[in-house]
């Protein structure tokens, strides 16, 4: 059974691959399919999740836990989005009065916890007890001095330094992680092609 | 027929496939696998796991928000082997292991890693399907879900392995104010910096792809490690070569990437 789970993989993996190398209207067809194909699994895998979910946060509000509240909020917005998506559409004032005015404000409210969790990270990580430290916290000093005005009034070597740290080794830093991963990003690409990684799921 | 501008990547494609395909037959023929250096990342795994047991706290794994119907498969796949791995510690030892998941299929997958490593370790009834969920497809309602299940569950190791947006460091924050050792690893540049700073252990870039060979120790996929290696050799031999005839005023190397790798 094994042989025929790596056979499928492999004529998916190689008809997607050649699309990007080849132009053969065949071979872009197919993978236009095959990809359409990806969105309806993913749309039927969703429903699954849905489903663990709904009975996940049920089972919660008929025991009664402490966190039971949350589970029914929960349950309400999963059914109400789900409802109202279906039978009055996603574009109806319904729909996009919550979608405007709850789901969007909650979503900008946890981006903003962002701002608050760079600054505890950075005051972590900025007291010296290494040297590793020391260097990110003069670094970050000449970097953030560099990009505002009074940097250059301290002293107008800040943003020429700042701009050389960015240019060279930053850059020279990222594009050799990024050269690392896109390598192994194709390298792992190919072994699940090959049927040489674990079969999942 | 062939896009004239890809030329260059396919024969990057063609000369790895021949490469992994050599040290698997090498290895299956008798040779030794290629030795590899420690990822202290990775060898933290174990101490992590076992902390959190002597702790009597959970462990969660998070692979973030990315898809596996899109160009953060590898990563996501490669996740899964950092899990199996945790899964497989957990049950060893005795440990509630918490999965989160953001993309349905990947969700699935997890479930199917979870149980395949609990059964292997010989503690099957040791899987619970509940602990192993689906949060939501929307980044930040996922982090908000993630971030509620690492405060009250109080979880003592956080491995945050995957593809992350703005959520990889709210998940990573939201760990260290649990009080948890920290993994980390994405290909993200822009949260790679905030998981060094943020975290106790971290994966860059490449070396989660080489967790699964790392800490499966197997044999063949250890040997297709070394694939890896020799295109990042043709890749660096490329950028000298390249720098040395621009630098004495030849743009061959330029042109040749101009016209078949754009």
């Amino acid at each position: 059974m094994r042989q025929v789970y790596v056979a499928i993989t492999l004529i998916v993996t190689l008809l997607v691959a050649f699309d990007g190398y080849v132009r053969v209207d065949v071979v872009t067809k197919a993978a236009a399919e095959l990809k359409n194909w990806g969105i309806i699994l993913s749309a039927f895998a969703l429903g699954l999740a849905a489903l663990g979910l709904f009975t996940l946060h049920l089972g919660r509000i008929s025991r009664r836990t402490p966190e039971w509240p949350y589970s029914a909020a929960l349950l309400f917005g999963l059914v109400w989005f789900a409802g109202a998506g279906t039978f009055i559409g996603t574009t109806s004032p319904g729909y996009v009065f919550y979608y405007r005015n709850l789901l969007q404000p909650i979503g900008n409210a946890v981006f903003s916890l962002l701002m608050f969790y760079i600054v505890t990270a950075a005051f972590r990580s900025f007291t010296i007890n290494k040297w590793q430290s020391a260097t990110i916290l003069i670094t970050a000093a000449f970097i953030m001095l560099g990009s505002v005005p009074v940097g250059e009034v301290i002293w107008k070597g800040i943003p020429e330094i700042s701009g050389w740290i960015l240019r060279v080794p930053n850059t020279a830093g990222q594009r050799g992680i990024i050269i690392g991963s896109a390598i192994g990003g194709v390298a792992a690409a190919l072994r699940t092609a090959l049927g040489l990684e674990r079969m999942r799921g | 027929m062939v896009i004239k501008e890809r030329i260059l990547s396919l024969g990057l494609v063609a000369f790895m496939v021949a490469a992994m395909l050599y040290g698997l037959w090498r290895v299956k023929n008798g040779a030794r696998a290629p030795a590899i250096r420690k990822i202290p990342a990775l060898e933290a795994l174990s101490e992590m796991i076992g902390r959190a047991t002597e702790m009597g706290r959970p462990v969660h794994f998070t692979a973030g928000t990315g898809r596996l119907v899109d160009q953060n498969a590898p990563i996501m796949l490669a996740s899964l082997d950092v899990l199996g791995k945790s899964a497989e510690l957990c049950a060893r030892y005795g440990s509630r292991l918490l999965v989160t998941a953001s993309d349905p299929v990947y969700h699935a997958m997890c479930v199917d890693a979870v149980k395949t490593s609990f059964a292997s370790s010989g503690d099957a009834e040791g899987f619970r399907s509940e602990d192993v969920r689906f949060l939501s497809d929307t980044q930040f309602a996922y982090a908000a879900g993630a971030i509620g299940l690492i405060e009250r569950e109080k979880v003592a190791a956080n491995v945050v392995v995957g593809s992350y947006g703005a959520e990889g460091l709210l998940l990573a924050e939201a760990g260290a104010n649990a009080g948890a050792v920290q993994l980390a690893g994405t290909i993200n540049m822009n949260i790679l910096p905030f998981f060094v700073v943020a975290c106790d252990y971290t994966l860059l870039g490449e070396e989660i792809y080489a967790a699964g060979a790392y800490l499966s120790g197997d044999g063949p996929r250890v040997s297709m490690l070394a694939a890896q290696d020799y295109a990042k050799v043709a890749v660096i031999l490329a950028i000298v070569l390249g720098v040395v005839t621009f630098s004495v005023g030849s743009r061959a190397i330029t042109n040749i990437l101009d016209t078949f790798g754009k």
